[in-house]
């Protein structure tokens, strides 16, 4: 009925989900670097369609250095 | 033309008539190409990763973030399947954010995951509709007339179904009932945008509408199912068969919301007439 968010010992998985998102965003720029540099300016406008999802994941980044800076 | 050319080209043409086949409206259908493997490739991944955690959380959170890296590298790598891997690594990023936040009860989780669901689908169903507008999703007013109260009917239909089995399963417990029926509506809001107006219709884009539909209607029962009980199974397969549906025939996100929305509202209901007063 609902969707339901399935991690019900969500609490211990944090750090791993921090840690993991991180090393997703470094991942995913080098990829985007490796195949977007050699690409013609025009072409290189589908980045575009990926911002969002960099933004999210920056901003979890963010959020784990808080995470971590005040041992929450 | 010589006999043996005449007879190779209506074997050629006969053969692409069959794999072809003939669609909705007398259109001629595309064949489960590259792009209809990556398309069951990425519903598996989504599959494969609610599986898990759902069973196994530990497991499943790594399945997670692999589903998230091989849904970039889709949309990296494939030009045209580009917009549907985006699409669905929404689900991967909303799991991501929601289990990053650790919201502590059960509708604050869901309230995190859909909201985020919501905001990402916004905004890709903006920037991909930047290029191609969509088209025919619009109906007339006789139309809503006419269409609106019988799919007011299906989505009751689909909230007793849901009531019969998960009357005892009433995940909001504790909550002021005006809250959850106003997160309820906001909920279907965000189901019907990703899933029918981001992932179904950019899916229809690319291969067979209906094996879209198809798709969209088993990550719709994936999201829905519960660690806890088995019950919510058969809920959400009517539930994804008949949102798939009415989006596959009439491509319109006013009519499945309002399925939607009514079957929650009435699941909801029927459990604070019936089991919460009691």
């Amino acid at each position: 009925m609902f969707f339901n968010f399935p991690l019900h010992v969500i609490s211990n998985l944090r750090q791993t989900v921090l840690l993991l998102n991180t090393v997703l965003l470094i991942a995913a720029l080098v990829v985007v670097e490796l195949v977007y540099s050699e690409v013609p300016t025009p072409k290189r406008r589908e980045l575009r369609s990926f911002y969002p999802l960099f933004i999210v994941l920056s901003g979890l980044l963010i959020y784990a250095v808080y995470v971590q800076r005040n041992g929450l | 033309m010589a006999p043996t050319k005449q007879f190779a080209t209506n074997v050629a043409g006969r053969s692409r008539r069959f794999k072809t086949s003939v669609g909705r409206g007398g259109q001629a259908l595309k064949p489960l190409g590259r792009h209809g493997y990556i398309w069951l490739l990425t519903i598996g991944l989504l599959v494969a990763t609610q599986a898990t955690l759902i069973w196994a959380p530990h497991v499943g959170i790594y399945i997670n973030a692999a589903a998230l890296a091989g849904l970039t590298a889709v949309a990296i790598l494939q030009d045209k399947a580009r917009t549907v891997a985006i699409s669905m690594a929404i689900i991967p990023v909303a799991t991501m954010i929601t289990a990053s936040v650790v919201p502590h009860t059960n509708f604050g989780q869901t309230t995190v995951f859909d909201v985020s669901l919501l905001l990402l689908a916004l905004l890709y169903r903006y920037i991909f509709t930047l290029e191609h507008p969509l088209s025919n999703t619009k109906l007339s007013a006789k139309g809503y007339g006419m269409l609106l109260p019988l799919m007011l009917i299906v989505g009751q239909l689909v909230g007793l179904i849901g009531y019969a089995f998960l009357r005892n399963q009433y995940p909001y417990n504790g909550y002021s009932l005006p809250l959850v029926a106003v997160a309820a509506v906001v909920f279907a809001f965000a189901e019907e945008m990703l899933l029918r107006g981001l992932i179904q219709q950019q899916g229809s884009r690319l291969f067979h509408p209906a094996m879209a539909a198809l798709g969209t209607a088993i990550l719709y029962v994936f999201l829905s199912l519960d660690h806890a009980t088995m019950l919510t199974l058969p809920t959400a397969i009517v539930m994804g068969c008949v949102l798939s549906f009415v989006y596959y025939k009439k491509q319109n996100l006013i009519l499945t919301t309002t399925i939607n929305a009514a079957a929650k509202l009435t699941y909801i209901g029927l459990v604070a007439g019936f089991i919460l007063r009691g």
